[in-house]
């Protein structure tokens, strides 16, 4: 049964072709931002504000891949129909996952030679030894534990990135078709558990520990809030470009799965917002010492400007933009604002983390840009890799119906077999046409 | 289409082979029968129950709040638990009626229509206890509600037992006027279906003169999207905001950043598994098993295994946190709630939210009413033991171990909160009897989609 369908919609859409524009963008991106990292690197003035930028570019790249095996593992446990036209694009990301766990290792050994980097202040022997907070949290925070929890991580998600993307991409080789879906399905849900615990976990370590005196429950939840927005809007850029480029054929990604990604993108930037008050507020109101100096540094001097824009950039501006009904259609407005809110993420990471380095105020230079072009090129190159080898849409996937949207609430439930776009062109067209006079 | 990729098809929602006439009929039979003896009985012990809390409130006003157990380090005592309880229980209505269906899920209407009555007459509940604990229940209008006054005394604003009036009288109002609008169409079908003339006045009245043009629907439909799209942010605000009641202090315990999502993770929680604890006896004593499948038991069960873990997490969070910090106070309190003298709730409430419900893992026991019924009940008695645990155990041992004291109801608290119990359920068994209990007219939408899929798929 699985083979005869594949075949028939794959004849619907352009086989996998390179992307030469991409990755030539991609290669610039990674030589110029590697010769910056380089330079802050070997520079004894600006390395440790290289240190940080890394943390920055690279908690930025593990966000995107994150969020989005979050997604998938998301659309299995709730048997989502909709999104199988889009999972392909979230996998995609997903299996971005090994590349970070590349990346993290050069951040491993800013932790080994902390002497020269200084990123957390809990590596420092001198500092903990005449501090009794920092060593009475030496149980968790040291390196050995840091690695061993680090490594841990990295393969429990990278696991099941190959789990998920892997035998996805085997049901579009015509091997495994239903039988690979439920097993997805039910994998799904001890993966949420796995997911939420390695999260938390690493946002605590990587992020929260940059101050350890610093602590919040809520920290791997707000960690986790933003990581969705950032891989929702990724996926969005994503799915409009392919969609206008042609990648993924015609009709095939309707305007309801747009309207779809936009609720799902309104529904987390409230979360986040909900969140981030949350947090907020309660030490704001609680108003005690060890843990209200984390916010006071933060609305201090030149740091208030950004918290400001933060609270603009990643909720005023998005929920406003995206609260009517016809906006979550409008493909443009759909893409500056996912635009705007990875900037958001860039810029809330940067608000984690930064204060650690640059008390006063916000500082941007060269030694900034090194890592974050550098990151994003080499995530642009794994995409144009991604999208040379296989098919942006999960062509196998035995789904039996896909409801094919008319318009964002009405849809009528299809074959995804060949009659899908043949039934958009025609029928569907005509019962547009009906409805929107 | 092979019966192969059929296995990835959404669960059917009835059983057998229901007909539109036979959904009505079996919807609309508890109203128009003579209720039964069983349903006689039922209410007359549920009546009972209620005239307890009647009793009880009267003792409390002629004698004073020190009827209750609230000694000097926990000023806060059953009556706050009882209203918290209640609160939680109040969720799953709006979130079944607004959140389930922005996110179009078919299957929450068989089940909203109950649980949104449920909803309505827990926040009823619920209002009771901060109501009594002001004393004079009649003056309490003009001490919680801001008017304006020549002696120039306004409520304090800064206090989140004020934000807690806004957020609960706006809830209630809200729940209370999207369940009615959900009703009105059913309503109008009672009319029409009354055979006797003071009946169809009453039904009548109530529809609103519900015709059922195309317009009419049209707007209903149109009210309907924006009372889900304004209560989908009351389902989280609610419980934030009685979860500040306790997070803006600076109690360890009360005091951590979690309590708006964790709190709100458990209102679902509790709410769900009252849902399931009522709704599995009313299938089953109206005969609704076809409507009200056992797939829909199994959906209400994965969502109260998702908020389950989702408990435990911020249970786990809370403790490792306390470590974390380091601050001796924060730890102290976690470590006596475990291992202190209320560790016996401590436990409790640890086995009957996070332990029991593991067993929905098992799809026989999601599936099964009589294997998932002794969970839910068990969440039911551990959702309250949160809340018990939070409030006493956080108040108990203060900053000052001079003033220590273990707290103990007496027997006016415990009569209140099984009076609030008789209220509740009496209430609930008078709208199984003059109200609809499932959303007919939708669910008779969800019927036609499902046959006309039925045709796609041959």
């Amino acid at each position: 049964m699985s083979a005869e369908p594949s075949h028939a919609i794959t004849d619907l859409i352009p086989a996998p072709r390179p992307c030469a524009g991409l990755r030539n963008a991609a290669v610039i991106l990674v030589i110029v931002g590697g010769l910056l990292s380089v330079a802050a690197l070997i520079s004894d003035v600006h390395r440790a504000r290289f240190g940080f930028a890394y943390l920055w570019a690279f908690s930025f790249v593990w966000a995107v891949a994150l969020g989005a095996l979050f997604f998938v593992g998301l659309q299995h446990l709730v048997h989502a129909v909709w999104s199988v036209a889009v999972r392909r694009i979230a996998e995609m990301f997903a299996g971005l996952i090994w590349l970070v766990a590349i990346l993290f290792v050069p951040l491993l050994l800013y932790c080994i030679y902390n002497d020269r980097f200084g990123l957390y202040p809990w590596l420092d022997a001198n500092k903990v030894a005449h501090d009794s907070l920092l060593s009475g949290k030496k149980a968790y925070l040291n390196l050995p534990f840091f690695t061993v929890r680090a490594v841990v991580f990295f393969a429990l998600w990278i696991a099941f990135a190959a789990y998920f993307t892997g035998g996805s991409l085997k049901q579009d080789a015509g091997r495994g078709g239903v039988e690979v879906s439920l097993r997805m399905r039910r994998t799904a849900a001890p993966f949420m558990m796995l997911f939420a615990v390695t999260a938390t976990f690493a946002s605590i370590d990587w992020l929260m520990s940059l101050e350890p005196l610093w602590f919040s429950t809520i920290f791997g939840v707000y960690v986790f809030s933003g990581m969705v927005v950032t891989s929702l809007s990724i996926i969005s850029i994503a799915t409009v470009w392919l969609r206008s480029s042609g990648r993924l054929g015609r009709g095939i990604v309707g305007d309801g799965h747009l309207y779809n990604l936009g609720v799902l993108l309104f529904g987390f930037v409230c979360f986040w917002a909900y969140i981030a008050f949350s947090q907020y507020m309660l030490i704001w109101y609680g108003n005690i010492p060890e843990e209200s100096f984390y916010l006071i540094r933060r609305l201090d001097g030149g740091w208030l400007v950004l918290s400001i824009a933060l609270a603009l950039v990643r909720f005023v501006i998005p929920f406003l933009a995206l609260l009517s009904r016809p906006a979550k259609i409008n493909a443009t407005r759909l893409v500056w604002v996912s635009v705007l809110l990875l900037l958001g993420q860039f810029l809330d990471l940067y608000w984690l983390i930064m204060p650690q380095i640059h008390h006063d105020q916000p500082v941007v230079g060269w030694p900034e840009f090194g890592p974050p072009l550098l990151m994003l090129g080499a995530l642009a190159l794994y995409i144009s890799h991604f999208l040379k080898r296989y098919l942006p849409l999960a062509v196998g996937d035995p789904l039996p119906e896909m409801p094919v949207f008319l318009l964002p609430h009405r849809f009528v439930r299809l074959s995804l077999e060949p009659s899908y776009t043949e039934a958009f062109e025609s029928l569907a067209r005509r019962f547009r046409h009906v409805l929107e006079n | 289409m092979t019966a192969n990729s059929t296995a990835l098809a959404p669960a059917s929602l009835f059983v057998g082979d229901v007909t539109l006439k036979g959904l009505e009929d079996d919807i609309y039979r508890p109203l128009e029968s003579f209720p039964t003896t069983r349903w006689w009985l039922a209410i007359s012990f549920t009546g009972a129950l209620a005239s307890i809390f009647a009793l009880c409130a009267g003792i409390t006003v002629t004698q004073g709040i020190g009827t209750w157990g609230n000694n000097n380090p926990v000023g806060w005592g059953w009556a706050i638990v009882n209203f918290v309880f209640w609160v939680g229980i109040g969720h799953a209505g709006t979130l079944i009626s607004a959140i389930l269906f922005l996110f179009r899920q078919r299957w929450r209407t068989g089940i909203a229509r109950f649980a949104e009555a449920m909803t309505v007459f827990a926040v009823i509940c619920a209002m009771q206890f901060p109501l009594f604990h002001t004393g004079r229940p009649w003056l309490a209008m003009f001490w919680l509600i801001p008017y304006p006054n020549d002696q120039g005394i306004y409520q304090n604003f800064r206090s989140p037992l004020e934000w807690d009036v806004f957020a609960v009288s706006t809830y209630g109002l809200v729940s209370l006027m999207f369940w009615y609008t959900g009703l009105i169409p059913d309503l109008a079908t009672a009319r029409d279906r009354a055979k006797h003339q003071f009946r169809k006045f009453v039904y009548g009245v109530l529809s609103l003169g519900w015709k059922g043009s195309n317009r009419a629907w049209s707007h209903y439909e149109k009210a309907y999207l924006l009372f889900a799209g304004l209560s989908t942010p009351l389902v989280l605000s609610v419980h934030s905001i009685v979860s500040f009641d306790f997070a803006v202090s600076v109690i360890p315990g009360w005091h951590t950043t979690i309590f708006p999502p964790y709190f709100v993770a458990g209102a679902i929680f509790s709410g769900f598994a009252m849902v399931a604890t009522l709704i599995i006896i009313l299938r089953k004593m109206f005969h609704l098993q076809h409507l009200i499948t056992d797939n829909h038991l199994e959906l209400m069960n994965k969502i109260i295994i998702a908020t389950s873990l989702m408990v435990g997490y911020a249970y786990a969070m809370e403790f490792f946190m306390a470590w974390y910090s380091g601050v001796a106070y924060e730890r102290y309190v976690f470590l006596n709630r475990a291992l202190g003298p209320y560790a016996w709730a401590y436990w409790t409430m640890a086995i009957c939210n996070v332990l029991a419900p593991q067993l929905l893992w098992f799809k026989k026991i999601r599936r099964t009413a009589l294997l998932m019924y002794p969970v839910v009940l068990l969440v039911n008695v551990g959702m309250w033991f949160e809340r018990f645990v939070i409030v006493v155990t956080s108040l108990h041992r203060d900053f000052l171990p001079s003033s220590w004291d273990y707290y103990k109801p007496t027997l006016v608290d415990i009569g209140l909160f099984v009076g609030s119990i008789g209220i509740f359920l009496t209430l609930m068994l008078l709208f199984c009897r003059f109200l609809p209990t499932i959303a007919a007219t939708e669910l008779k939408v969800v019927l036609a989609e499902s046959r006309s899929e039925g045709g796609h798929r041959e």
